[in-house]
């Protein structure tokens, strides 16, 4: 019984010993820039505010928080198919990870950013999860890249999937991407460039 | 066009099985297969991926059985078909014959598109000896995307592959514990997509030695290569692309008492060639990882576990450098689990170091941590409680903190108590109680503007009677505050509460019959929560929303067959603005539904199956679009076994 006890406390030790070392690094200071414009998001077309927001000033993790944590994005098949050989390597399993990671790759050859949505279907938000069809248009001014001092719109149709949490904060899910008329690429097809 | 036809490869498969036609062998090889099935063509990341799994799986020695398997199916949007076929019939005591095919289209009327996916195979199995068989592999796969198909605009995608492999394996099973495995495959390779065209001869090898020489000790070698060599032209492009991938791994498992200790260690490097904007693209790839994990039980009761995984992977691009990167992974992991005085813990702790190498200013660590808790005990039959505590901290630390301001630290915390109560057998309870916050921490000041913290409080109580055999209650109450709170900025503070309640009652009134009715009430406010100059943090409300949705369900059962559903909803949201202390209306929804389903699975005597539904929605909402209101949803499934 004794030994017990003890393994017991020992094992408690542990953990307050590692929680201890979870502990967050402070910030270098107030902010000496302006904040990106990020509400919470109570509704579909807050998301949609937030991730527009996050684009523009290029926020890493707002533009995260407009994602859940399984989260998968859908290519367009066409532009899966263009991408020939490297189709695995752009768009296979589509994580918010790799979408956090194509982003913040693609902030960092951005000079410019900014995105509008124009709703082509309403959702309905008495229901937990719900869809929101957005027309896109995505204008991405470069600074490094094979575009560099260009501006490039991207266009295309977005079926947004989003989920209400338990505390009622809305967020993607699912991001179905399909081209539109037009030579313009997809947001899709762009993300894909950034993944590896 | 040059197609170099590989020597070594066939002259090793005709030796190889020559040799083992003579050599005496102790175990049968499996089922025969062939490995180095040609890569799939389906478009990759799109969404709705179809399963391109030959839908039968016959052994040589069964008489001829093909199966025949359609589906349809339609909504508002879209139609699908998609038939398969497919038999294996035993052309003699070693040899069958094989052949399966599937073609699968999916009409998108709205956005005048469709999709076309075929895949077509065949092939003869042989059994040379019981430890060698052969095998020759026709493979053909196409897939087509086409927009506004026969207008100006039409704009169409595709790819198409083809291939065909003569393959040998071999295996066998020594005395002395040696197991080894060997499959060769070489063939001729044809693709096309985009505008590219390609031609040539692929070779796989694969080979293992497993060892097992005690009980409680295994371990075994893996080797598996790839080589193929393609004539490809692209415009004005005319190349041959070699490509090539080799692996090794290792793996061994120790066993001792009640512990146990397993060991991997892999690498690999691929480098593939191909056409890419009229000029040749090479991609080169290495990955290595070791990981060693033990679990072992020191004392009755505690189990432990320990782990350690290394892993590296670099990716480089011949035509654009920029995108190479090299990711190492260090992480190590550790769980405890133990019964003390009827109380079940566990606990697991992770911790990782990754190093991210970009050609640009990504470049930077990343350090994760994790620790979990979990605490569980039953007090008799009636009562049950479980604790879960949880914490998780990433931390992104990138080298050029200059250019690159995104340093953050992102710290996620939660606890959940959870408790069951059932005081008789006909009455359930339960109570949830959750705290959440999430923190996000910005390093960099011209980035710290967004800091900030969510905190979420939730208590969830239920109850459930039952009055009978037929009839039984239920109701949910959900409590939640969701608290957004900035660092530097708490004018910009925000509070949402929520209200849920959810009844639902169920009557089954035969076998055949069920009803259920349900109501859920939701009420959200929202507002600012600032601390005033007195210290003290007040709420604001500036906006409420109520949404009540009822619900009736009716099921029968017809002729123990047909399953024919019934429901209708209706639902109301309201939503207000506060405007001097009072509330003006914003908006009011309304949404009615009336839906009729009926569905039928039948399976026949010699195993043919049909399943099939239909719906039918009508719908009225306020905003709904015309073609939602009145809405199809038909599918049809035959698998025919003849």
């Amino acid at each position: 019984m004794a030994t017990r006890l003890a393994t017991v406390v020992a094992l408690a030790m542990c953990l307050l010993v590692c929680g201890c070392i979870l502990s967050p690094r402070d910030p270098d200071g107030p902010p000496d820039g302006g904040a990106t414009n990020w509400e919470t998001p109570i509704t579909t077309l807050i998301v949609l505010q937030n991730l527009a927001a996050a684009m523009d000033r290029e926020s890493s993790s707002n533009y995260r928080d407009c994602f859940t944590e399984d989260y998968r994005f859908h290519v367009d098949p066409q532009d899966s198919l263009d991408a020939g050989q490297e189709a695995e390597q752009m768009f296979a399993d589509w994580t918010r990870a790799d979408e956090e990671y194509a982003t913040s790759r693609i902030f960092v050859d951005a000079a410019e950013i900014s995105v509008a949505f124009t709703t082509v279907l309403q959702p309905d938000e008495t229901q937990p999860e719900t869809c929101r069809q957005v027309d896109y248009t995505l204008a991405v001014t470069w600074q490094s890249g094979p575009h560099v001092n260009e501006e490039i719109i991207y266009r295309g149709r977005a079926s947004l999937w989003m989920r209400r949490s338990d505390s009622g904060r809305w967020a993607i899910f699912r991001w179905v991407d399909r081209r539109m008329g037009g030579t313009n690429r997809t947001w899709g097809a762009l993300r894909g460039d950034y993944r590896g | 066009m040059r197609v170099r036809f590989p020597h070594w490869t066939v002259l090793a498969a005709v030796l190889l099985t020559a040799v083992a036609a003579v050599a005496p062998a102790q175990e049968e090889n499996g089922d025969g297969e062939p490995e180095g099935a040609p890569a799939d063509t389906t478009a990759v990341g799109q969404e709705e991926a179809p399963d391109h799994t030959v839908p039968f799986r016959i052994q040589v020695a069964t008489p001829l059985r093909p199966t025949y398997k359609l589906t349809y199916g339609r909504d508002q949007d879209a139609s699908s078909w998609e038939h398969s076929f497919g038999f294996r019939q035993r052309v003699s005591e070693r040899i069958s014959f094989q052949a399966s095919s599937l073609i699968s289209v999916r009409s998108t009327e709205v956005l005048s598109r469709e999709n076309r996916q075929e895949r077509w195979s065949a092939g003869l199995d042989a059994s040379i000896t019981s430890a060698v068989g052969m095998a020759v592999r026709l493979n053909r796969t196409t897939q087509s995307d086409v927009r506004n198909q026969g207008s100006s605009s039409e704009v169409r995608s595709f790819r198409e592959k083809e291939t065909a492999d003569v393959s040998t394996s071999y295996s066998k099973t020594l005395l002395s514990g040696i197991a080894t495995t060997l499959n060769m495959t070489a063939g001729l390779e044809k693709n096309r997509y985009a505008d590219v065209q390609s031609r040539g001869a692929a070779q796989s090898i694969a080979a293992s030695v497993g060892y097992n020489p005690t009980p409680g000790v295994k371990g075994s070698v893996t080797y598996s290569g790839r080589h193929s060599l393609l004539d490809s032209e692209q415009g004005a492009l005319s190349s041959t692309d070699e490509s090539e991938s080799h692996s090794l791994g290792a793996n061994v498992d120790y066993t001792w008492k009640t512990s146990t200790l397993n060991v991997n260690l892999a690498r690999s490097r691929s480098a593939n060639e191909y056409p890419k904007e009229q000029q040749k693209e090479r991609r080169e790839q290495e990955n290595d990882s070791a990981s060693v994990k033990g679990t072992f039980k020191p004392l009755p009761g505690l189990d432990l576990t320990l782990g350690y995984d290394y892993s590296r992977s670099g990716m480089s691009y011949a035509l654009e450098p920029s995108r190479r990167s090299v990711l190492s992974s260090r992480a190590v992991n550790a769980g405890v689990t133990y019964t003390f005085a009827g109380v079940r813990l566990s606990s697991q702790l992770a911790s990782d170091v990754k190093r991210n190498e970009y050609t640009n200013e990504q470049t930077g660590n990343s350090y994760g941590q994790s620790l979990v808790f979990n605490a569980n005990r039953d007090f008799g039959t009636r009562v049950k409680v479980g604790f879960t505590g949880r914490m998780t901290l990433y931390s992104h630390h990138f080298d050029d903190t200059v250019r690159n301001d995104q340093d953050r630290d992102l710290y996620d915390r939660e606890a959940t108590l959870q408790i069951d109560y059932n005081p008789r057998n006909d009455l359930l309870t339960s109570l949830a109680l959750r705290v959440r916050e999430d923190q996000l921490i910005y390093i960099r000041t011209s980035r710290t503007g967004d800091n900030r913290r969510a905190q979420t409080f939730s208590l969830r109580p239920s109850v459930t009677k039952v009055f009978s055999k037929t009839f039984s209650a239920s109701q949910r109450y959900e409590l939640t505050a969701d608290y957004t709170l900035y660092t530097f900025n708490d004018a910009k503070n925000f509070l949402v509460r929520n209200l849920g309640v959810t009844t639902e009652a169920r009557w089954s009134g035969t076998r055949k019959l069920d009803l259920t009715v349900s109501h859920r009430y939701v009420a959200q406010d929202e507002g600012s929560y600032v601390t005033g100059s007195d210290g003290i943090a007040r709420y604001g409300k500036n906006s409420e929303r109520d949404d009540h949705t009822m619900k009736a369900t009716l099921r029968y059962r017809l002729f123990d067959a047909i399953g024919i559903e019934a429901s209708q909803s209706y639902s109301v949201s309201q939503r207000w603005t506060i405007v001097d202390g009072g509330r003006r209306l914003s908006w009011e929804r309304h949404d009615t539904s009336l839906t009729g389903k009926a569905s039928v699975d039948y399976k026949l005597e010699d195993g043919t199956t049909l399943k099939a539904s239909v719906a039918r929605t009508d719908r009225d909402a306020t905003s709904l679009v015309e073609r939602l209101r009145r809405v199809w949803d038909v599918s049809l499934s035959i698998d025919k076994a003849f």
